[in-house]
């Protein structure tokens, strides 16, 4: 990862002046930033890489004393204390990401978003042959077919679609491919 | 959808060697949740998963 990969949300009030560095506190990955004139004390963030994937990124501002940031975050210039949001306070971590999703609708600099973590999912099925495919997915299932073109048979997948795609040659895993969650198996 | 549902509509789920599934195919796992797999007609797997925690 890169600084390039990611986006700063117009809501954050410093800039970054580093690439990817190590953090030497916590020995993952994390940029240096800047705060702008307009913000008084130190605003740092810190890519946890257990969430890479989700490339949601923990912030941090104003350094409120309940979230007991160390004082060497603000004398080296990274957010330490992200990691004890993630261990102390999990549930933040979604509440960030979902703001990133609905654009905020006031001022919250404490996230940044950038890459796939907040973009919507698609799935893919390979089959022989999508007319097959149709009568058990959409006629078996009950799945809702939003297009079925020679490319691909799309189904309804709750917020996102599945995209069921024929392919020349199918070797079938013995592994789940996909799934679905719901209420009770049973 | 559940396993049974799927089984009304001529669905079986699958079983497998060494694992403890009840009679319709559902597997429970040492935290609780269940999942049950089954197959289009391809051959796919698919699965049903249901938290312990709903």
């Amino acid at each position: 990862m890169k600084f390039g990969d990611l986006l700063v949300d117009r809501g954050w009030p410093f800039l970054p002046t580093s690439n990817w560095e190590v953090n030497p506190a916590t020995g993952s990955s994390a940029m240096r930033y800047t705060l702008s004139p307009a913000v008084p004390t130190g605003t740092y963030i810190e890519v946890l890489p257990s969430l890479a994937s989700r490339a949601v990124l923990l912030a941090a501002a104003w350094f409120q004393a309940d979230w007991n940031w160390s004082s060497s975050a603000v004398e080296t210039g990274y957010l330490i204390a992200c990691n004890k949001v993630a261990t102390s306070a999990p549930f933040l971590i979604p509440l960030m990401g979902l703001s990133a999703v609905q654009g905020g609708t006031r001022a919250r600099p404490w996230y940044v978003h950038g890459m796939l973590g907040e973009a919507t999912y698609v799935g893919f099925i390979p089959v022989r042959d999508t007319s097959e495919a149709r009568r058990f997915y959409e006629g078996t299932l009950g799945l809702q077919v939003l297009e079925d073109t020679p490319f691909a048979l799309v189904v309804e997948a709750k917020a996102t679609m599945l995209r069921i795609t024929p392919v020349p040659e199918l070797t079938v895993q013995p592994f789940t491919i996909t799934g679905w969650h719901v209420a009770d198996v049973a | 959808m559940t396993a049974r549902a799927l089984a009304d509509r001529g669905v079986v789920c699958t079983f497998y060697d060494g694992m403890v599934q009840d009679e319709l195919g559902i597997w429970t796992s040492p935290g609780g949740d269940r999942v049950a797999w089954f197959r289009d007609p391809d051959g796919n797997t698919l699965s049903l998963t249901s938290s312990a925690t709903p």
